[in-house]
């Protein structure tokens, strides 16, 4: 089976530092991977190649046999993918409800459409309160995205991630900024989405109890190169990563 | 305020748009009928029938601004270079009539908003890529381009500017006299402000709105930003030539100064002086901009000092504009009605 992303020798080079050397990664549809690493490893960079911020210096990004390698952000969206940031970017002007439905005419192909009401639009309107339900922030659907909380910020920018229909999700540390409960709460969130809907989820997490708790399998990520990868207990136990990273055996 | 009395009790979350809810679209709307009541009075009221021209100038200035906030307020693109479609328009028209002979206004109407739109679909392609100050002052370079090419050629009338332009009608309708051709403004002004009104309230406006939040994050949805800017660009640069078309008219004269750096500073004042995140902030702007510059003028040799300072003032004691500030007075007034009042309905 075609692996749901692929990463083939994946370099990418700054002016005088090597973010990333030869990065090689597959992840098989329907998985939730998580890819952790200590600050400066790469995963900012790795995100940004893959959703097409950055143009790699060399090797390819597949999505579903896809060579998506350069494309730009909205291409790479096009094709099945959707990101979130790690400090979550918002239409900080625009309500809760407003972002979401920018997020579901985008994907629908209507926000092009200008000589039609906004509020007109019913099944718009229940794809997008359907979702804030789903993700439980439809409470605070009228409310000027700019001023939520920073939980809250994430699980929106969650919410229009997925209003896109994504076949892969990035996360870029879903619960960064989170307090404990909140953490808790979108670790259940996110279990359930990728349970219920199936998709591949690709997140970078710092709290290791988030990776324990939701990866099905994990990548290490040091210096821009892929360490291991394998399943959380393997790779908790792995001595390289340890050294590396953790520390400390957990 | 019996009017909203009955509303139902609404948090007033305070949106840049403006305060949601039922009870302020109620309002709107009514403040929308008074307006365009007022605007078919004014030939016919006692104060205000002997200044037909002016207020022909108002409607226009308000067409004008309207349309500059479409990329001023909704998208965030600040073009001082708008009088470029405004001065395109106006001389489509004075070219078509003065040299080119043709009498029928509603196809020189007609030919300058599509000029003004194909001038701004070749300019916006070139800039829509550049943001902020690069855009600004691109749109800058076109306007003095333009305004060179219309002063110094001589096909264009040079500097001594077109003269000959005749006002006939539109189809059966003759608009020769000066009240006339009020009405005549006052209905195109009407179907082109409730077009952009329906454009901005539209996905399409919601996208434009999201992409002044923040376009590259308008990338991440799928989104061509760039094919958006173009978009509204194009739309603002067609009602731009409307309104040059109309102020060519009302002149019956057309020259360089619709070219002018002060003709494109001017919708973007009265954006802000209004509230450039309200759809009616443009005209309330117009309005009190050219209110304030008649007042002035007829006072002092120095009212370009005195206008300048006034400005100044308003800027920057009320940020969101007269708009901005009557809605947060609303705002105000409803939280402190009696609870009994509004929470009929709960």
């Amino acid at each position: 089976m075609t692996a749901a992303l692929r990463l083939d020798g994946v370099g990418k080079r700054f002016a005088r530092t090597t973010a990333l050397s030869g990065v090689t990664l597959e992840v098989p549809d329907g998985q939730l991977r998580a890819i952790i690493g200590p600050n400066g490893a790469g995963k900012s960079t790795l995100f940004g190649v893959i959703s097409g911020v950055h143009a790699p210096t060399s090797g390819t990004v597949r999505l579903y046999g896809d060579d998506i390698t350069g494309r730009s952000p909205a291409a790479v969206v096009k094709a099945g993918m959707a990101r979130a940031f790690q400090v979550a970017r918002l239409f900080n002007d625009l309500t809760v409800e407003e972002n979401v439905l920018a997020a579901v005419q985008a994907r629908r192909g209507t926000s092009w459409t200008f000589f039609r009401l906004l509020r007109s639009d019913r099944a718009a309107a229940e794809q997008t309160a359907a979702l804030l339900e789903e993700v439980g922030i439809a409470g605070r659907a009228a409310t000027r995205a700019g001023v939520l909380s920073q939980g809250d910020k994430k699980l929106l920018e969650l919410t229009m991630a997925l209003a896109l229909e994504p076949r892969v999700l990035l996360l870029d540390e879903p619960t960064a900024g989170m307090s404990p409960a909140e953490t808790q709460a979108t670790v259940e969130i996110l279990h359930d989405l990728h349970r219920r809907r199936g998709i591949t989820i690709l997140l970078t997490e710092h709290d290791m109890g988030v990776v324990f708790a939701l990866a099905e399998e994990v990548s290490v990520l040091h210096y821009g190169e892929v360490l291991t990868t394998g399943p959380p207990a393997e790779v908790r136990d792995d001595p390289q990563v340890i050294e590396v990273y953790l520390g400390e055996p957990l | 305020m019996t009017a909203v009395g009955d509303a139902r009790s609404e948090p007033v979350t305070g949106t840049e748009s403006g305060p949601a809810g039922p009870a302020y679209r109620k309002l709107q709307a009514g403040g929308v009928v008074l307006a365009v009541l007022a605007v078919l009075a004014i030939p016919s009221l006692p104060f205000t029938s002997g200044d037909v021209f002016f207020w022909t100038e108002i409607l226009i200035a308000i067409l004008f601004a309207t349309a500059a906030n479409l990329l001023v307020g909704y998208t965030g693109l600040v073009s001082f270079g708008q009088a470029s479609f405004l001065g395109a328009g106006a001389y489509t028209v004075g070219m078509l009539v003065s040299k080119g002979g043709f009498e029928s206004m509603t196809f020189t109407l007609i030919a300058a908003v599509v000029v003004g739109g194909l001038m701004a679909l070749v300019m916006g392609a070139l800039i829509v890529r550049t943001t902020g100050l690069a855009f600004a002052v691109l749109t800058l370079a076109f306007l003095e381009l333009l305004r060179t090419m219309a002063f110094k050629e001589r096909t264009f009338g040079g500097e001594n500017g077109l003269s000959g332009v005749v006002r006939t009608g539109i189809g059966p309708i003759d608009l020769v006299s000066l009240d006339r051709y009020y009405y005549c403004v006052a209905v195109l002004a009407m179907v082109a402000m409730a077009m952009m009104w329906v454009v901005v309230s539209s996905p399409f406006g919601l996208t434009l709105r999201a992409i002044r939040d923040d376009a590259e994050r308008v990338d991440f949805l799928g989104v061509p930003v760039r094919l958006y800017k173009l978009g509204v660009f194009v739309m603002a640069g067609a009602v731009s030539g409307l309104a040059g078309a109309l102020d060519a008219y009302l002149n019956l004269f057309v020259s360089s100064e619709t070219l002018s750096l002060t003709r494109s500073a001017e919708p973007v004042l009265m954006s802000i002086l209004g509230g450039t995140s309200f759809f009616f902030g443009p005209a309330v702007g117009a309005l009190t901009y050219e209110w304030l510059q008649d007042l002035l003028q007829a006072r002092t040799a120095s009212w370009v000092l005195w206008i300048g300072l006034g400005l100044i003032a308003i800027i920057v004691a009320l940020r969101r504009g007269i708009v901005g500030l009557l809605a947060q007075a609303w705002a105000l007034s409803r939280r402190r009605d009696p609870a009994g009042r509004t929470e009929g309905k709960e």
